[in-house]
């Protein structure tokens, strides 16, 4: 049985149709990209998921998580969902992040809540995971309040929040863009790292096709609400089917083609 | 006629916080410290530096938007000051990063591009060379009429464009340009500022996170940290062979690009 | 559309003391001033519509009258603030940053101040008025639009447009004509429909207090006041007086909400 398996999907406001049909699975211990440009839906469709759409919006369509049906859940229920089974890091790191507690509060928050761990053992938990995604002095990172950190920094803290109840599913929407292409990596060293130990499934969303090519083996393509492509991340960047993907693919190699004609030294 | 278009000599930026803030507060933020740049006429010269790096506070003083705590920028043997500078205007324009803000909410693209023919009291009629702006960026003429927030973020690079080509300008700074497009809106904008690069005579300089950008439009790298240029010369140098450990860090971080 | 609805209702509600100060100016069933002791406390009947306050004389025709003092004081005091506090609101902003810092000091030193203050003084001087009172509370207005206008130019001023603008040559006139007024418009016109609730409030209490509208004038707020005294024996009375500034009030805020709604750019249909 699938671990996640999305049936029909279907998002609007009104009578805006913003994710049209969609439809796909996750296997336990797969990766599995989600490329789209803004307004393909990408967002939306994962917020759809784990049940944070404002209530302005119409969901149709079945989302079942280890054969349990999510959609149509009320927010109590999906609480439960979130966080523990289900873990999830956004694109801002300043804007998930409460200004006001301590890092190891934020990281111990969610094995508290869905009462996994006394408050003490959640704070020695958190100490780890903070060790865990590489943020560097543990004991002291604890004690520090998120203003005091790098944004790259910030982002390991939310993905230690997302990852504190091993979930068996995460799903890190467009992670890595806001920060640094130094610091990108580290961080996805940190998500490849963390979901290996644990066996999390991932889900990746991103627009930026190479980031997402180097995280995950399935990839598929989103747009303008609709899937367009499904496939293997080789069958996507060898032979790639949609017309839409085909310009996102040759953008990519084109840009890679040129990186590599700067980079190579004059004695090659 | 000089080759170079624009200099900064040593310039050095820093940011007071709190009350009256005097030199004697040593609470400040270094933004700039001590960066020498010459932009030769006709180059295509990219400034590459992550976020903090002063890329965009350089970009400010070169625009006279911020005036240098000490050094300064020069422009046809002439050295910037406070006061406002039609000329320089004329011949130095740009184009900013959120095409979201860089447009004001309540002004029509015709207007948009309007105000910089009027302010800098350009010759001719201005609603046809308006017209004439739109063409050149590839945009219905039906656009004129709209605001910002109704158009694509390609579409509002594009009236971006339009407005800093309007005085006919030497030079054009791109402060980070793409960052907010899509990667097929953005390599249609980057074929676009190529196009017209050539079609104008621009010399370009473009500020960007982003190498690949660089090495799709530019010629020439300076490459930003801390407020320092580090590293400076032509793409081909710099980019095959570079010299300073963070250049080299900054290519390493996108090896995974060339393994496509 | 939303916005006209808006606009119509507010209108429609402020129409009440615009009528009354209009047809007031020309007829009114009695004269507000006139006493009839023995009619005191009547209730509301075919010849006295609103019934008769404590002295006899016509709630009606006072009313009406009395529409006239508090609409002049709203608008003219609420005029006064807008204009002199958006003037020294964008100057503030413009100003070099240490006089900024002085000067939204000393502004938020006199917002403490409350208008009775300058009512007082300029009553001391000049003798109490409707004009006195105006001016007291326009200068008070002024003081919170200026530092809420200051803090809304300083925003655009810092925009990604202003600096747009600046290199397209625009100076610094033209980037006030352009950019910052038609930005803090909207603004200006929420505050100042707030504002009127609180000239007409204010301008009550002055008048009570002798400082503003003096008797026998006849002004709402003062009705209002004056009948606190008699709420116990004809608590009707209140009522009117309450009724019509409520109406006022609510009118000015949903004409200055409509009016906001029909300037803002973004609500129009996106056409992409």
């Amino acid at each position: 049985m699938s671990l996640l398996e999305v049936n029909n999907l279907s998002v609007s406001f009104g009578e805006h149709h913003v994710v049209r049909d969609v439809s796909f699975a996750v296997q336990p211990g797969e990766q599995l990209g989600i490329i789209g440009e803004s307004g393909s839906g990408k967002s939306l469709s994962m917020l759809a998921i784990m049940g944070l759409l404002p209530d302005s919006a119409t969901v149709s369509g079945s989302v079942r998580f280890d054969g349990e049906e999510l959609l149509q859940r009320t927010d109590a229920e999906m609480s439960k969902f979130r966080g523990k089974h289900i873990g999830m890091v956004f694109q801002d790191p300043l804007a998930s992040l409460n200004p006001l507690m301590t890092i190891g509060k934020q990281v111990a928050q969610p094995l508290i809540n869905h009462k996994i761990a006394s408050r003490k053992a959640a704070r020695l938990r958190a100490a780890e995971l903070c060790s865990l995604v590489g943020l560097p002095e543990p004991q002291r990172m604890v004690e520090s309040y998120p203003h005091q950190l790098s944004g790259g920094q910030r982002q390991r803290v939310g993905l230690a929040i997302a990852l504190a109840c091993s979930p068996s599913l995460l799903i890190a929407d467009e992670p890595t863009t806001a920060l640094d292409v130094t610091v990108q990596q580290e961080v996805l060293q940190a998500i490849r790292g963390l979901a290996a130990a644990q066996g999390t499934s991932l889900i990746f969303v991103s627009h930026d096709l190479p980031v997402v090519a180097s995280m995950v083996n399935h990839v598929l393509v989103l747009h303008e609400g609709a899937v367009v492509e499904n496939t293997s991340k080789d069958q996507l960047l060898r032979a790639p089917q949609h017309p839409h993907t085909q310009h996102i693919v040759a953008s990519a190699k084109q840009s890679s083609a040129l990186l590599r004609q700067a980079t190579q030294s004059s004695a090659q | 006629m000089n080759n170079v278009i624009l200099s900064a000599q040593q310039v050095s930026k820093t940011f007071h916080r709190g009350w009256l803030a005097t030199s004697r507060n040593a609470k400040g933020v270094e933004a700039l410290a001590g960066v020498s740049l010459d932009i030769t006429r006709g180059e295509h010269l990219g400034i590459l530096g992550q976020s903090g790096s002063g890329k965009t506070t350089l970009a400010r003083v070169l625009l006279n938007l911020e005036a240098p705590t000490s050094g300064s920028v020069v422009f046809e043997g002439e050295p910037l000051s406070k006061e406002s500078n039609k000329q320089f205007r004329r011949n130095v324009q740009a184009v900013f990063q959120d095409p979201a803000s860089s447009f004001n909410p309540r002004m029509r693209v015709a207007d948009i591009i309007r105000e910089p023919l009027h302010a800098l009291e350009i010759d001719g009629d201005h609603d046809s060379r308006i017209d004439e702006l739109l063409s050149q960026v590839d945009l219905e003429l039906q656009l004129r009429d709209r605001y910002a927030h109704q158009l694509s973020g390609g579409q509002r690079q594009r009236v971006a464009l339009a407005r800093a080509l309007a005085p006919r300008p030497q030079l054009l700074i791109a402060d980070e340009p793409f960052s907010a497009l899509d990667v097929l809106t953005r390599d249609e904008i980057v074929s676009l500022l190529k196009r017209l690069a050539s079609e104008n005579n621009l010399t370009l300089v473009v500020i960007s996170h982003d190498l690949s950008v660089v090495v799709q439009l530019c010629d020439h790298v300076a490459v930003m940290k801390d407020g320092l240029i580090v590293e400076n010369g032509t793409v081909r140098e710099v980019f095959s062979t570079p010299r300073n450990p963070f250049t080299v860090e900054l290519l390493q971080a996108v090896q995974y690009l060339l393994n496509d | 559309m939303k916005q006209n609805r808006t606009l119509v209702a507010g209108f429609a509600f402020v129409a009440f003391s615009v009528l009354s100060t209009l047809v007031g100016w020309l007829w009114t069933p009695y004269d507000p001033l006139e006493m009839n002791p023995d009619v005191s406390f009547a209730r509301p009947s075919m010849s006295h519509l609103l019934g008769t306050d404590v002295f006899g004389r016509d709630v009606l025709s006072n009313i009406m009258i009395g529409a006239r003092s508090t609409l002049v004081v709203a608008l003219v005091s609420v005029l006064i603030g807008v204009v002199l506090g958006s003037v020294v609101g964008v100057a503030t902003a413009l100003a070099p940053a240490k006089v900024r810092q002085l000067s939204a000091f000393g502004i938020d030193i006199v917002l403490a101040l409350p208008s009775v203050l300058f009512a007082i003084v300029l009553a001391a001087v000049y003798g109490a008025s409707t004009l006195t009172a105006t001016i007291a509370i326009g200068i008070a207005l002024s003081t919170a639009i200026a530092q809420v206008t200051r803090r809304e130019t300083s925003q655009v001023l810092r925009s990604d447009y202003v600096a747009a603008a600046k290199v397209s040559g625009s100076g610094t006139w033209q980037i006030i004509r352009l950019h910052v007024l038609p930005n803090i418009l909207p603004s200006l016109l929420v505050q100042a429909s707030g504002a009127v609730a609180i000239a007409i409030l204010a301008e009550s209490t002055l008048s009570y207090l002798g400082l503003g509208t003096t008797p026998p004038t006849p002004s709402w707020g003062r009705m209002l006041a004056e009948s606190q005294k008699y709420l116990l024996v004809d608590p009707i009375v209140a009522l009117w007086p309450g009724l019509v500034i409520v109406l006022t009030v609510l009118g000015f805020n949903l004409i200055g909400d409509g009016l906001r709604l029909s300037l803002d750019p973004t609500m129009k249909r996106d056409a992409k």
